[in-house]
């Protein structure tokens, strides 16, 4: 839970949830509640009672998101706004995206992608320059380049989702289905939940670790996408993934995907930091590296939160199995890693809440732990055959 | 678990007081066990966290080896892999079923067997932790916490209690009180449901895995070792599996099991597959598929499939029909019916084999009629001996597809605006010789256009590694394969090609003005000779010929001159053939029969390599597709459910709900008769930091009423 200054002192005043909330918290909540309705009213005929009740959560969610984190409103917004002006502009003509000027550079699904490439490689270096020579503008161009980012990426996604829709209506779906786009997706969750620890811990020196994690998923993503395997194609969908489910498995999975890889990058940070301190070389670069304290207590609850969201999509996969495989576990080769990899983070939490484990160890052991993450996310698909092959290398 | 207690040394020193309390809770439990010796050493060896860990890490490679050896594969294939050897190594230590193997499942016990000697030795503590306020705490041990401070007061204890209180209530807390000889001590928690979370993430742990073992097959490995059961590893009809691999409907609780029907066929089993082989479970219930549809994209890729089937229970006769769809499946009873895959359910092909190979004896009358081979119907998947003249081969229909979605490389193009096209249905077979040996076929049912020609595709090729080679082969004027058969039919017949030879060697020689008799006869001879060769191996056969036999100065002369006869004879025989389909050739050969002797005099150049004794026409079809169904009974299903919302549950209890308590105790001011003093104390538990700004919070809050109540 974060809170401010203002909110700590706040903590035995009488008061409730309710008075806590300003006029802006009402503004956002109506805000989202206009735009489900006017969603609801537009699209109810087109969904089910799944679908509905998805509908009506998210926007809870975002609601509760926005109250809680609030520069969620800023974002939400301007992704809402380039989002809606791309799909404005596209009308119902998916040529445009090659002829009009502001979809081909700018915000058709792949441009929006490359400009979020290219801001979160130059987000890296900037950050990294920030923590080497300290120059506090750099770190926070930095943070503006990577909230850039992580606009642009979601806009991507947004925009493929109507793009998907304009190839034919039978083609559209939500763009989780593929490696290419769970990679974006991963790339703006682990940005999000990073800049979420970025300004509650008011320290720009943990962002270059992170981004150096988005800037490889990136890569892969260049090298997948818009490589010879042009998986940035949208295809349709094979019958077994026309599910609701869809919609909730793969983005719970990210998160915890996220997590864990933003804990590793810390993890490696700190032992950079421990070791040099040790061997008694801390100059003023290591000095600027962010406390042990806080790489080691964001570190823990990034795994913590990565832990509940990645236990959640199990089960919801779980689920899903058993509606669409006929069981709610098959030892299927990606259901089995998604075990390893769970038992992997609870022994790491035994470890630290039971033992009481601190530091070194635990920041090794969730380096190896992003290992098994990463197989689990494409070295199953890579060399491994089973149920999952939808997003086959 | 208990050793959560002893070992969390940080914790210990940040809260003392809780130190001491879980201290006593110990030596409680310790004297409990006293008299019981082993069973306490049994009791700390599973609950600890050791064990637990290590469970974790085993039970994780465990289960890596399951994910790269391919589990439940054919005992064959697992041979050829390993060797006899290692293959029986692996089949001892059950290597090829890991998840129902005995040792897998006793890591899976003993996990669970840990997580309940866990939740036994803690769950006193944490109801203890939960319900209790400890009121029993000491200024000194407040003094010793690390978040604490004093503060005089004038207000009266009553009257700063109060405030206290009231504080501590709208920050959530809830709070008691004890006054001992004016000395009043509040202790007070927040998020003692925290503490819960442990019962609920670990119970659920139990329950899941209980559930799923329920749901397993472990009874029937039970029964299998009891010698009640046995894995049928023959591909048998299911009426003829003898009933020690037979399950009654009534006799399995759970299972998970497959079913492939015919279209307007009825079952009553499903198959559970066990290892390498399988057992026979009856249905309470008939399954019968009225319909199969299948619906795709432009790109061929399956968009969606369901099948209609009626569901009769065997008791009382009650029939339902329902459309099962993949994501949708129908419930009946305790029985899912999923839509899990479709396949050829024995479509019947309509085949006309042509003559291909050219046996040793080729060229002699007897060989052309005895390679006849009259039209008959097989059915996908079975297999059928044919007889030729170069041998007897076995035919085997392997797969029929009914279209075939390629992208289309003239898309966009303007010719054609289609991105895909598509190839109408192809049947892949196989013809094996008597040595074994067998060539793997696919064939296009349906001619496709080729520069605006149309053309029959086959695909030959050795092994399923390689791509297909395909032989192109001109339809004729009715987009039939008659005339190409025809042509070689009569290049194959000697008695005929004879009279040809002759009548063609008389005729150009007269034009030529050398009707001499003798030079006819060697020229026809010539002739029937290069048509022969040609026969077996197009142009090449025949160049290859010129080489070896002719001095190389005049190869050149030789060929130019043997490939004028060559044409002239090849093109009597055509319009010969032509003639035979009742065409006019003096006044009426089109510019599609002329194209169409070129493409065909190409195909032949290339035939010799399409290596089969016969083509195989499907003149028509009967297309009979069979859904596959998965058909299950999960009892377990919904207490796995539970669990899991346990699990989650539990999960946000323990990260997201931090454990909080705060000490307060007030003394009368020694000095003064109204004022007091105050020392207040609190632990976060879990939460440490979040803790210490609350509590920080708190002082400031004291700090500000007291101050200003001194001014």
């Amino acid at each position: 839970m974060s809170m401010t200054g203002q909110e700590m002192e706040n903590i035995f005043e009488k008061q409730n949830l309710w008075r806590k909330l300003s006029l802006f918290d009402w503004g956002w909540a109506a805000i989202i509640l206009m735009s489900t309705a006017y969603a609801w009213q537009q699209y109810s005929v087109f969904m089910d009672a799944y679908e509905a009740g998805i509908l009506f959560a998210t926007a809870l969610a975002i609601i509760a998101w926005g109250w809680f984190w609030k520069p969620v409103r800023a974002y939400s917004l301007y992704v809402a706004v380039i989002s809606l002006f791309a799909i404005y502009l596209y009308g119902n003509e998916l040529a445009l995206g090659e002829t009009n000027f502001f979809l081909k550079f700018l915000i058709s699904s792949k441009s929006a992608i490359m400009w979020m490439s290219a801001l979160y490689v130059l987000a890296t270096v900037a950050y990294f320059i920030g923590l080497f020579i300290g120059s506090e503008f750099s770190s926070k161009t930095a943070s503006a380049m990577t909230w850039s980012a992580t606009v642009m990426g979601l806009v991507g996604l947004l925009v493929r989702w109507r793009e998907s829709y304009l190839i034919h209506f039978d083609v559209g779906h939500i763009p989780v289905s593929n490696l290419y786009e769970v990679f974006i997706l991963f790339s703006i969750i682990t940005a999000l939940m990073y800049l979420y620890y970025e300004g509650k811990n008011k320290t720009y020196n943990m962002g270059g670790f992170v981004l150096l994690v988005i800037s490889s998923a990136v890569a892969f993503l260049l090298w997948y996408g818009f490589g010879s395997r042009g998986a940035s194609e949208i295809q349709p969908l094979v019958p077994a993934l026309q599910s609701y489910w869809m919609k909730i498995h793969v983005p719970a999975n990210f998160v915890g995907y996220g997590a864990f890889a933003l804990a590793a990058m810390l993890a490696v940070a700190y032992l950079i930091k421990d070791t040099m301190v040790k061997k008694g070389r801390g100059g003023a670069i290591i000095e600027r590296f962010p406390d042990l304290d806080i790489l080691d207590d964001v570190m823990y609850k990034s795994i913590a939160l990565g832990f509940a969201f990645f236990t959640l999509a199990t089960i919801l996969g779980a689920m899903w199995a058993a509606e669409a495989w006929g069981g709610y576990w098959s030892w299927d080769p990606k259901e089995t890693w998604a075990l390893i990899v769970w038992l992997n983070y609870a022994a790491w939490l035994h470890l630290r809440l039971t033992k009481g484990w601190r530091g070194r160890p635990l920041a090794w052991w969730s380096i190896i732990g992003l290992f098994v993450t990463l197989f689990a996310f494409i070295g199953v698909n890579m060399f491994l055959s089973g149920l999952h092959s939808y997003g086959e290398l | 678990m208990s050793n959560e207690i002893k070992s969390d040394t940080q914790q210990q020193e940040e809260a003392p007081a809780a130190a001491s309390l879980q201290k006593q809770a110990i030596e409680r439990e310790r004297s409990n066990l006293k008299e019981h010796g082993l069973l306490k050493v049994l009791l700390s060896f599973l609950g600890s966290m050791e064990l637990a860990i290590s469970l974790f890490v085993i039970i994780a490679i465990a289960s890596i080896i399951g994910t790269i050896l391919q589990q439940n594969q054919d005992y064959n294939t697992y041979i050829v892999k390993f060797g006899p050897f290692w293959f029986e190594v692996f089949r001892s230590m059950e290597l090829f079923d890991i998840y129902s193997s005995w040792w897998f499942v006793l890591l899976l016990g003993f996990l669970l067997v840990s997580t309940a000697t866990c939740i036994y030795r803690y769950t006193p503590t944490i109801i203890r932790e939960w319900r209790q306020f400890r009121l029993k705490v000491s200024s000194k041990s407040l003094k010793l916490m690390h978040s604490s401070g004093s503060w005089n007061t004038k207000n009266s204890p009553d009257e700063a209690a109060e405030f206290i209180k009231e504080k501590l209530r709208n920050g959530g807390y809830q709070s008691r009180q004890k006054n001992e000889q004016g000395v009043i001590t509040i202790a007070a928690k927040k998020g003692a449901v925290n503490r819960l979370g442990y019962l609920f993430t670990h119970g659920a742990i139990i329950i899941i895995c209980l559930s799923a073992l329920y749901d397993g097959n472990f009874n029937l490995k039970l029964r299998e070792v009891a010698g009640q059961l046995k894995p049928e590893t023959r591909d048998l009809f299911a009426s003829q599996v003898p009933d020690i691999s037979r399950l009654k409907a009534d006799e399995n609780h759970a299972f998970r099991g497959n079913a492939s029907i015919p279209e307007g066929n009825t079952t009553g089993l499903v198959f559970l597959q066990m290892r390498n082989g399988y057992l026979v479970q009856e249905l309470p219930f008939t399954i019968s598929l009225n319909e199969f549809r299948i619906e795709h994209y432009d790109s061929g890729m399956p968009k969606s499939f369901e099948s209609d089937v009626v569901i009769e229970d065997k008791e009382t006769g009650e029939k339902i029909s329902k459309t099962v769809e993949v994501n949708h499946p129908l419930i009946y009873k305790d029985f899912a019916i999923y839509q899990a895959s479709f396949e050829d359910g024995g479509s019947i092909m309509d085949i006309q084999a042509w003559p291909m190979a050219v046996p040793d004896n080729a060229g002699s009358a007897e060989a052309a009629e005895a390679f006849k081979i009259t039209p008959f119907k097989q059915v996908i998947g079975e297999s059928k001996v044919i007889k030729t003249p170069a041998g007897d081969y076995k035919l085997e229909l392997a797969e029929f597809k009914i279209s075939n979605v390629q992208p289309n490389p003239k898309a966009g193009t303007g010719e054609n605006e289609h991105k895909f096209k598509n190839m109408g249905p192809s049947l892949t077979f196989r013809i094996r010789d008597s040595s074994g040996q067998a060539q793997e076929f696919i064939n296009y049912l349906n001619p496709s256009t080729q520069e605006g020609r149309f053309f029959f595709l086959s695909g030959v090729r050795s092994t399923a590694a390689e791509p297909f080679r395909y032989l192109f082969i001109p339809a004729d004027d009715d987009i039939s394969l008659k005339r190409f058969f025809d042509f070689r039919a009569l290049l194959g017949n000697p008695v005929e090609m004879q009279r040809i030879a002759e009548k063609t060697a008389a005729m150009s020689l007269q034009s030529a003005g050398v009707p001499d008799a003798k030079m006819i006869a060697q020229m026809a001879i010539v002739m029937q000779k290069l048509a022969e060769l040609f026969n077996q191996g197009g142009f090449d056969r025949v160049l290859n010929d010129i080489n070896d036999n002719v001095p190389e100065d005049k190869q050149k002369d030789v060929s130019d001159s043997y490939f004028k006869v060559l044409q002239t004879i090849l093109g009597t025989v055509y319009l010969e053939v032509l003639q035979g389909e009742g065409v006019d050739i003096e006044n009426s050969i089109t510019l599609a029969q002329e194209q169409y002797y070129d493409d065909m005099v190409n195909t032949m150049g290339v035939v010799s390599n399409y290596k089969a004794p016969f083509f195989l026409q499907v003149k028509s079809f009967e297309h009979k597709e069979a859904s596959g169904f998965q058909i299950t009974k999960a009892p377990g299903k919904d207490l796995v459910y539970l669990g899991c919302i346990l699990l989650c549950v539990g999960i946000v209890l323990m990260f997201y709900v931090a454990h909080k308590r705060i000490w307060i105790i007030i003394t009368p001011a020694v000095e003064s008769e109204s004022g007091s003093r105050l020392i207040a104390a609190g632990s976060g538990d879990r939460h440490q930091n979040e803790f210490a700004m609350e509590f920080k919070a708190f002082s400031q809050l004291l700090d500000k009423h007291f101050m200003e109540e001194k001014s």
